[in-house]
């Protein structure tokens, strides 16, 4: 009996120890999305000062997959992944539609994408953050791949970066595309 | 240069930590064959040493060297050695830091040439290598320390314990130097050296920040002379009283040292936050409280152990388990386990390393636990109303609450491995988890002083806590007709905390001017009373004035936010508080707006209050500092926000009262169990004068 | 290097802007509802929802710009007409039971919550044990000591501070 009793420290400790070794190299501080397979949500947001589109669901539902992208000119992050966009927009052969996420001043975002480059087909300019709520953003940026039907299907949260680029965003979208 | 000095030092520690482990014990040679041939081990008679006569006669070289390393004068060598070490590659590492040598990435990634000379210091303990290293030099010290110890008092442990305790620790400094260098080598250097640093974490630049770090490495090498005496008294099957006295100080330090590290967090997130919270349940707070619950619980059965060797078994096990949460912690703040953001990461952070040792390192600890455990016997035991039960179940209930808090930090993690399902544990599950372990554990340790040891009678403890219970009570019923709209949670904790309170004091007057054995000098009885019952009434009434306060505390706190306009006076319990303007000052590194208050106390001036906004250019990071008037009542927290539309400044101010209590009720606890220790050093030098070399 | 002199001032330079737009605090006056019911619901409410990019702090602790734009939108819906768990599964739906600071209970979780009541029962269990194998090995009381063990007891009650039963 004491026997059992004293396996139990030795049992437990191996499990605990498995469960990390095993996960040593999962992300875990990325926050999955609750919306992945759910349409995305509706919403209607204006152009950046002195363009005339704007953003909505409709331009996510043209039967099409599209990648809407989260920026907003005061995150440093963002100034990082923006070349990957560019390059995301040229070779992913899909409209990249960006959502211009709580500029202080509505001017700023036309500021950043005329000294980057702009790779959206459209931005939509989200002054309140409340479309980025509706999205379930919580730090930007964000890029999520919408299939044809308006369906969100994949949410990367944080920096794009090569890797990811090259290894998760272009075959997800080949993917869906094909 | 220095660098490199204290990169070879930190080798050659990792090299004379292997010399210790190994020259110190054939222990190791012993473990290999022992798990090669496992009939040997269990065909041995129990309570005798499995291999006690196999020393001698193998005609090793380590064992022969073992015998030699182990003359009483040479058990220091290493030791000293290997502290000296440790000194000259944490001075390294600090001068590094001073003189802000940016050709190391660990400095340039974390200070900055603008940060004060203080947190330049400071900001060397919170990277991951000089962690590390602060973690191995408190482990090289207690190493010295424990040589000291079992040296002189070797009359108490034989000498093959002594050998095998610093065989364990010269192994975990090795284990943990080699960690260090492959995992976080703080002494690397670049090449190319950027222009400037990026600047320490503007929360970390704080003198309670720095301060916290020395005494958690600390606290946990404690943590790590207990396992290194637990691992020896396992290896002789001999977890008996002398083995209990042996590592008796060992827990206090740890307890003392953690329990400091705690207070100083929540002081700090005390301090920090707009809204005067002091504890948030996140991964950083849970793997601080984690090890302390757990010393605490050892602390409780080691007494028992050390009076009835009974719980042998329990408290070896706890021996090893407080050392392996403390380290499962460290690995859990250290790894980007929990980084709330991707963004938030500046380093690529690789803690492999610390928790593959962590796995092979109790591994080990558990398997000789398992293989030693059932051959050791037990002690005659305890009645089940007796000191020692009230103990022994306190300990177990420490550890239900260890457990509990263990399994909500880690099970939002696990959970999302294995179904990608993302949640969050937070503050509502732990207090409804923890309630109603904690509420008996409380209402059990009022009984503690006033039972006696092995054996006593219901109706004898009823005489003496009758006072107590009456008096606690008497306080329920007026708290509760006082206030009638209260719910019951708190009123419980009053309750509960005014129960401890009253049976700890009235046990107290009891023995000092009740007792037929004390004499008419209430001095002289306070002297009978000895340290450990001093020290154990202290800690009990500090947890129950915390407890007390905190509950009070969260009952009637008031809150006020407002929009002010200089001149304008703000109302908040019986304080006043008016606000004269911000100005914007000038800090050494970081620039802020300055808030200033006068504090009224009806309508008598009591001091002046300064909130700050401050803004750290180098990181780009703003930082709230918060004021705190701490009264005779209560805490005035004052903190600033932004100015709003209108021209006004958003002002949150929160009294809480008895707050003061739960401050009080730490430094309380601390206190009681630094007087154990200064007491048991005073005394020993006064019996042996002071010790002979 | 840069010089204390210019490291402030352009520390003050980049402050003021910061400063006068950052509009981040927790519960700044101009968020709270005039209705005093409804203020109160939508605090309780705000403890309950953890701020996303802080640690294990509800978004009414927090000063993170997330946090108090989901506290203005939990205060729209309370003002909308919702009732509170109305408004929790409202956030719920956009960020996932991972906002819940207390973890809701689904078969997830029902390690989780069950985990202390089976600590408790066990452990009952095993106090329980303990006392009975020290009762059947004989009370301490009536055991009949070795002679070193009686050393030891003297030895232990002689030089104890405790009043112990002798």
């Amino acid at each position: 009996m004491r026997f059992s009793i004293a396996v139990i420290p030795l049992v437990l400790f191996a499990a605990l120890a498995g469960v990390f070794l095993l996960n040593i190299d999962k992300d875990a501080s990325v926050v999955p999305s609750v919306l992945i397979d759910k349409p995305a949500p509706e919403f209607s947001l204006p152009p950046l000062p002195g363009r005339d589109k704007g953003l909505s669901r409709a331009d996510l539902t043209k039967g099409e997959v599209s990648v809407l992208n989260v920026f907003a000119s005061w995150c440093v992050p963002c100034r990082a992944e923006h070349p990957l966009i560019k390059r995301l927009s040229r070779e992913a052969d899909v409209p990249v539609y960006g959502l211009n996420y709580k500029e202080k001043d509505p001017e700023d975002g036309v500021k950043w994408l005329a000294e980057l480059g702009d790779p959206y087909a459209a931005v939509g300019m989200d002054l309140s953050g409340r479309t980025g709520i509706d999205f379930g953003v919580y730090g930007v940026p964000e890029t999520f791949i919408i299939d044809g039907t308006g369906q969100i299907r994949y949410k990367h949260v944080g920096p794009v970066t090569v890797e990811v680029l090259e290894k998760v965003l272009l075959p997800k979208i080949a993917e869906l595309k094909g | 240069m220095f660098a490199e000095l204290g990169h070879f030092a930190l080798l050659l520690m990792v090299v004379t930590g292997i010399g210790q482990a190994v020259l110190f014990s054939p222990l190791w040679l012993h473990a290999s064959l022992r798990i090669l041939t496992p009939q040997r081990a269990s065909a041995t008679p129990a309570g005798s040493p499995a291999f006690s006569d196999d020393d001698d006669n193998d005609g090793d070289r380590g064992g022969a060297f073992g015998q030699a390393a182990a003359k009483p004068a040479s058990l220091f060598l290493l030791p000293g050695v290997i502290l000296l070490l440790g000194l000259l590659a944490e001075g390294a590492l600090l001068n590094a830091f001073i003189v802000s040598d940016f050709t190391l990435p660990i400095v340039s990634n974390v200070s900055h040439s603008s940060t004060p000379l203080l947190y330049r210091i400071g900001a060397a303990f919170t990277p991951d290598g000089g962690a590390m290293l602060l973690w191995l030099l408190a482990l090289s010290l207690v190493n010295l320390l424990i040589a000291i110890q079992l040296r002189s008092s070797a009359a108490i442990c034989t000498d093959r314990f002594a050998r095998n305790a610093l065989s364990v620790l010269g192994a975990l400094i090795t284990i943990l130097g080699v960690v260090t260098l492959i995992d976080a080598d703080p002494f690397l250097r670049v090449t190319v050296a950027p222009l400037d640093g990026r600047g320490m974490n503007p929360q970390s630049q704080d003198l309670l920040k720095v301060l916290r770090e020395p005494f958690l490495y600390l606290g946990l090498a404690g943590l790590a002379g207990i396992f290194a005496m637990t691992l020896a008294g396992l290896l002789d099957r001999k977890i008996d009283r002398r083995f209990a006295e042996t590592m008796r100080s060992w827990t206090i330090i740890s307890w003392v040292c953690l329990g400091t590290a705690i207070a100083i967090n929540a002081y700090r997130s005390y301090s920090e936050q707009a809204w005067g919270g002091w504890w948030y349940w996140d991964t950083a707070e849970n793997s601080l409280l984690l090890p302390w619950l757990l010393a605490t619980a050892l602390l409780h059965c080691r007494a028992v152990l050390e009076k009835t060797e009974t719980l042998r078994a329990w408290t070896a096990f706890l021996g090893i388990t407080t050392l392996a949460v403390g380290w499962f912690g460290v690995y859990l703040t250290r790894s980007d386990l929990f980084a709330p953001l991707p963004e938030t990461q500046l380093l690529p952070i690789d803690s492999t390393g610390l928790l593959v040792a962590f796995c092979l390192v109790f591994a080990v600890a558990y398997y000789l636990f398992w293989r030693s455990v059932d051959q050791m016997g037990d002690g005659r035991g305890f009645d089940v109303i007796s000191r020692e039960s009230a103990m022994f179940l306190n300990s177990v209930m420490l550890s239900l609450v260890a457990a509990v808090v263990l399994i909500g930090t880690i099970y939002p993690l696990v959970l999302q491995w294995i179904t990608g399902d993302p949640i969050t544990v937070g503050a509502p599950f732990y207090v409804k988890a923890l309630i109603p372990i904690v509420l008996p554990l409380l209402f059990l340790m009022a009984f503690a002083p006033a039972l006696r040891w092995r054996q006593d009678e219901v109706w004898m403890i009823g005489r003496r806590m009758k006072l107590a219970a009456i008096l606690s009570l008497i306080t329920v019923l007026f708290v509760s007709i006082r206030f009638i709209d209260l719910s019951p949670a708190p009123l419980i904790g009053i309750g509960l905390a005014g129960w401890v309170l009253t049976a700890s004091l009235s046990d107290l007057w009891a023995r000092l001017w009740r007792h037929p054995e004390y004499g008419d000098s209430k001095y002289r009885n306070l002297q009978l009373l000895g340290p450990r019952y001093i020290s154990m009434t202290l800690s009990h009434i500090g947890l129950a004035i915390l407890i007390a306060g905190g509950s009070a505390s969260s009952i009637w706190e008031e809150q006020v936010v407002v929009s002010a306009r200089a001149g304008q006076s703000i109302q908040a319990g019986p304080y006043n508080l008016q606000y004269e303007g911000v100005s914007l000052l000038a800090g050494e590194n970081y620039a802020t707006r300055q808030a200033t208050f006068i504090l009224y106390r009806h309508s008598l001036p009591v001091t002046e209050l300064f909130p700050e906004i401050r803004y750290y250019p180098i990181r780009g990071v703003e930082t709230r500092e918060a004021d705190i008037w701490h009264g005779r009542d209560g805490d005035l927290h004052v903190s600033i926000g932004d100015r709003d539309d209108d021209g006004g400044r958003v002002v949150t101010v929160h009294y809480l009262p008895m707050m003061p209590w739960v401050w009080g009720g730490m430094l309380l606890m601390l206190i009681g169990g630094c007087f154990s220790i200064l007491t048991r050093v005073i005394l020993r030098f006064k019996k042996t004068g002071v010790p002979a070399s | 290097m840069i010089s204390r002199f210019k490291l402030v001032f352009g520390a003050l330079a980049i402050l003021v802007p910061v400063i006068a737009s950052n509009p981040a605090f927790a519960v700044n006056p101009d968020e709270m509802l005039s209705n005093p019911v409804l203020e109160e619901r939508a605090r309780e409410i705000s403890k309950e929802l953890r701020c996303l990019v802080c640690q294990n702090q509800s978004i009414d602790d927090s000063d993170a710009e997330l946090a108090r734009d989901l506290r203005v939108l939990v205060r729209e819906r309370l003002v909308a007409g919702d009732d509170n768990e109305e408004v929790i599964d409202y956030i719920v739906a956009r960020y996932g039971d991972y906002v819940l600071l207390n973890p809701p209970l689904k078969p997830e979780t029902y390690i989780l919550w069950a985990s202390p009541a089976v600590l408790v029962v066990l452990a009952l269990l095993a106090v329980f044990a303990f006392y009975r194998r020290k009762q059947r090995e004989g009370s301490p009381a009536s055991a009949s000591l070795s002679k070193d063990e009686q050393e030891r007891l003297d030895e232990l009650l002689g030089t104890s501070n405790d009043d112990g039963k002798s």
